[in-house]
């Protein structure tokens, strides 16, 4: 059948109810169109998350949650759209949390002092004089002495780095972790009466994201937790 | 809302047996306390020493700290944000000395600490007076840093300690 034909067969009036009824069978609630905010937030996470893989920006993925904290509008929700926003909601956060949980060393302690940068550091003694903290190494007369310092601001340079990349990340982490906990309480006080709980697809969003089965039980316990007062 | 500025905590003293040295260890924080700094990054920058008498062979030396912005932890009530740890250390022009009368004399570097929000995007400093060193003709060494300071105090003649 040709779609002119298909057309002209569609437009015959017995067609209408078969038409419908096909309709009713294809549309599932939670596969309808999410809201305006929320597919915009979809995109930019999409377009987000592109970026952050080639940049490995902390920024990036820092806007990626900015634009994912306007994803609901509560005005958008009806009662047929409802499990689908959060299902998708769920989805944009996961794929956000997952990416993050892999960009750092969680085991990393901040508290450790190897893991702590120094402002300045005390340079070897240069001979009989000492220089003071912080001293340019240009200034060390004693070639072994000027090596050794040397070696200890490089150390300590990585030192930086690692503490900056955790606390960047860290950071990221809890912002992202609090603002699914807070869009879930937000879906939670507003869902319509009789709104399926939708735990088994919402846990199956989450576990195939990837992320840790730590992190996964804290979600899940999201799924129930009671909004604050 | 704006660092106040730096708590330094000291942990411990830094001296060396029979030299006119002293330093402290310290841990750095950025306060107030009550406010997140997750976003703020911190560095020091370069400035030249004030130094006299027993340090007058440091006098214009440069502060070279690390240049790396240092970014801000989680906040610990009572102290801050930490941001790293510091050695404020003065050297020593010569030795060792095994008896007084000493030299005394005063070394001091006024640093403008930096911060910055999220990658540059705020930039301000608040100037520190800090890591005086003194030294008295008996023997008696301070250093301070901070304000309120933290202060380690040694006499040259103690034990070695760093």
């Amino acid at each position: 059948m040709t779609s002119r034909s298909l057309l002209i067969n569609l437009l015959k009036p017995g067609v209408y109810v078969y038409t419908i009824v096909i309709a009713i069978c294809v549309y599932q609630p939670a596969q309808a169109l999410p809201t305006a905010h929320l597919e915009a937030a979809r995109q930019a996470v999409d377009a987000g998350l592109r970026q952050y893989n080639r940049t490995r920006s902390p920024s990036i993925l820092r806007s990626t949650i900015y634009a994912m904290q306007g994803a609901l509008d509560v005005g958008e929700l009806t009662p047929s759209n409802f499990v689908a926003v959060r299902r998708q909601l769920v989805q944009s956060w996961a794929q956000i949390i997952a990416v993050t949980e892999h960009s750092y060393d969680r085991s990393f302690n901040p508290a450790d002092p190897a893991n702590i940068p120094q402002t300045c550091l005390m340079p070897p003694p240069d001979g009989n004089r000492r220089l003071p903290s912080c001293a340019d190494p240009k200034d060390i007369h004693d070639p072994h002495a000027r090596a050794l310092y040397e070696t200890e601001l490089a150390k300590n340079n990585e030192v930086t780095l690692r503490w900056n990349t955790y606390q960047q990340m860290s950071q990221i982490d809890r912002l992202a972790m609090t603002s699914l906990r807070m869009q879930l309480d937000v879906m939670r006080k507003v869902q319509p009466q009789g709104a399926p709980p939708d735990f088994a697809a919402l846990d199956n969003i989450v576990r195939s994201a990837g992320i840790s089965d730590a992190r996964r039980a804290k979600i899940d316990a999201m799924f129930y937790a009671a909004p604050e007062p | 809302m704006q660092p106040s500025g730096n708590y330094y905590v000291a942990t411990g003293t830094i001296h060396n047996y029979a030299f006119q040295d002293v330093g402290i260890h310290t841990n750095v924080y950025l306060q107030p306390d009550s406010v997140s700094f997750q976003a703020v990054s911190f560095q020091e920058r370069d400035v030249p020493a004030y130094a006299t008498g027993a340090w007058a062979c440091i006098n214009g030396q440069g502060h070279h700290p690390n240049l790396n912005w240092i970014q801000a932890g989680a906040t610990v009530p009572g102290y801050g944000a930490p941001i790293g740890s510091d050695t404020a250390y003065s050297g020593s022009c010569g030795g060792p000395y095994y008896q007084p009368p000493y030299l005394s004399g005063s070394e001091s570097f006024d640093i403008p600490d930096w911060y910055q929000i999220s990658g540059g995007q705020y930039n301000y400093s608040v100037t520190l007076q800090q890591a005086t060193a003194t030294a008295d003709n008996a023997g008696d060494l301070m250093m301070q840093k901070g304000n309120p300071p933290a202060t380690g105090t040694t006499t040259v003649l103690s034990p070695t300690k760093n």
